[in-house]
């Protein structure tokens, strides 16, 4: 299980789910500015989008390795940021909503400062108003998990990134962990949809209560809400624990789910949670 | 440490020379507007970059591998290499720890600019095309880089078709030494990339190695000039479990060498102790083969 290699005749799915309620009006430190927790996501997620484009980069084309899928949830809905449901990679690459000019610095070793300004590509602008309905959410990537499987009944399985900061408005934590656990009874022959959890930290949290990945054997986290997501997240399978390992320390096997993570190393996190590299051939 | 993003690699270009350690008087080649064109890799990614000159940034000289990861054994691999036969392999200049990202500095390699595309691309566009003239060309060139890796004590270790150039004179050289097996560098634990790979390898590491890579390269361009209408997906990857065991098994039935071969690929053992003299063979046999 889990083995399935990701090639353009078997693709592999990214799905995210979108916190865009009003409290991601709140502001936090992103990359060394005060930003709303919305422009921040939509810059992660712009960033990681990038990253998978760039991941599937080859010398005259861009290798359809992936199908993505961004849903976004707040008020009483959930809806899909890309259009129609699932795009290939290719087909993302080519329908940007616009670009961005990014002032970067970068400090070296000696504590030299060098900056200079970068165009960046947009898929999704930041949104932020209304409650939270995650359950509506995971009910929209059962949906959407069923579909991509039926048509791709070999591949790796759908991996579905549930990026949020607060608790959900529409659903008891029972009705979540019963939500989350129909959504991970989808599956293709390789094995079930892996959901991975990413609470993005306030920037109230004390440094204590962060975890990314935590090894199974490590104690739970203490809070009822940290515990749900840590309940409700895959258990990774073994392609991850190289590069986690890495990441992150600890032993195998890890939890799919990253707890007050800090925004600036979301793009990372993301990057190990849905790009398993080694398997793109 | 975990893999650097190549969204941080790529920015880095976005200072100059500023991040480098050494390099300097070069620029990378760009897409429309100000996007830098890169290919990805495994292990990171190749910038086409011009150094010193004044010639069009659509004309580029080296191409500039940045690792995101680290490579403790690339001083060792990239010395080896010097001694290797030019006309088998593209011999890149290694720089440690050369470019900052961010966090970390990575390693990098200047590979010198060779007018030629890889094996993968160019036979797919010979199949969609209908060129089988070129595929048998390709085969031909081909067979003879076979045999020059199976005459030689290294291994590639991750051979495809993709880190294989062909020149406009016919040749093939190879690219990408990470992976290099040779008897005085130690296991490290690279696999290769699992399809051009026995199932039974696991993370071996021995002169046989690159054996499954060269059988089923070498059947799966022969089964396209055999037989006209395999299907385009197909192209490098036609591997008999997938459903074209008995296809390819009816095409090679006149052909003792290509027969051994599909049968070792179906086998249970990654090494094909014959290999040489059945690539050996075909090399003489594809040398004379005139397409109907």
């Amino acid at each position: 299980m889990y083995t399935s290699q990701i090639t353009r005749s078997r693709k592999g799915a990214i799905l995210l789910l979108l916190d865009l309620s009003g409290s991601m009006a709140e502001t936090i430190i992103f990359e060394g500015r005060e930003e709303s927790k919305a422009q921040a996501l939509a810059n992660v997620v712009n960033s990681l989008v990038e990253e998978i484009i760039s991941r599937c980069q080859k010398e005259h084309f861009v290798g359809d390795y992936f199908d993505i899928a961004i849903v976004g949830y707040s008020g009483t809905e959930a809806v899909s940021m890309l259009g129609r449901s699932w795009k290939s990679i290719a087909e993302v690459d080519q329908m940007y909503r616009s670009t961005r000019r990014r002032f970067i610095t970068r400090t070296l070793p000696d504590g030299r400062k060098l900056s200079t300004i970068v165009e960046s590509r947009e898929w999704i602008a930041p949104q932020s108003n209304g409650r939270t309905p995650m359950g509506k959410a995971l009910k929209m990537a059962k949906r959407l998990t069923s579909w991509w499987c039926s048509k791709h009944p070999e591949s790796f399985p759908p991996i579905v990134i549930n990026i949020s900061d607060g608790e959900a408005s529409d659903a008891s934590h029972d009705k979540i962990r019963q939500l989350a656990k129909s959504l991970c009874e989808v599956g293709t022959s390789d094995g079930n949809v892996l959901l991975m959890n990413i609470h993005i930290a306030t920037g109230h949290d004390s440094a204590e209560s962060v975890m990314c990945f935590p090894s199974e054997s490590a104690a739970v986290p203490a809070s009822r809400y940290a515990r749900l997501l840590y309940d409700i997240s895959s258990t990774l399978p073994e392609v991850y624990n190289r590069e986690i390992g890495e990441f992150a320390g600890g032993q195998p096997p890890y939890r799919a789910i990253c707890y007050n993570a800090p925004i600036d190393e979301v793009v990372s996190l993301l990057a190990i949670g849905s790009l398993t590299t080694d398997r793109i051939i | 440490m975990a893999k650097v993003l190549i969204g941080d690699i790529i920015d880095s270009f976005f200072f100059g020379e500023g991040l480098f350690r050494t390099l300097s008087g070069w620029e990378p080649s760009r897409k429309r507007g100000s996007r830098i064109c890169f290919v990805a890799g495994r292990e990171g990614v190749v910038v086409p970059v011009r150094i010193g000159g004044t010639r069009s940034y659509n004309d580029p000289e080296t191409a500039m591998k940045c690792y995101s990861s680290p490579q403790p054994f690339g001083e060792t691999i990239h010395n080896l290499l010097a001694s290797f036969p030019d006309e088998v392999w593209v011999k890149p200049r290694f720089l440690p720890q050369e470019l900052y990202v961010g966090k970390c500095y990575i390693d990098v390699a200047l590979y010198p600019w060779i007018e030629g595309g890889q094996l993968d691309w160019e036979c797919r566009r010979a199949i969609h095309n209908g060129r089988r003239g070129s595929l048998l060309a390709y085969l031909r060139g081909f067979l003879s880089l076979a045999l020059s890796i199976l005459e030689a004590e290294w291994r590639h270790g991750d051979l495809k078709p993709e880190n294989i150039l062909c020149l406009p004179d016919g040749s093939q050289r190879l690219i990408d030494c990470d992976s290099l097996y040779h008897p005085s560098l130690p296991h490290r634990g690279h696999a290769g990339t699992p399809i051009y790979n026995h199932p039974s390898r696991g993370d071996a590491y021995d002169s046989h190695i690159d054996d499954y890579a060269i059988a089923l390269i070498a059947t799966s361009l022969a089964a396209h000039i055999l037989c006209a209408n395999l299907p385009e997906e197909r192209v490098l990857v036609a591997h008999p479990s997938e459903g074209y065991g008995e296809l390819l098994a009816e095409l090679f039935a006149e052909n003792a060498d290509l027969t051994a071969l599909l049968l070792a690929l179906n086998g249970n053992d990654y090494r094909i102790p014959e290999l040489h003299n059945h690539i050996a063979h075909l090399n003489v046999y594809f040398a004379d083969y005139t397409l109907p």
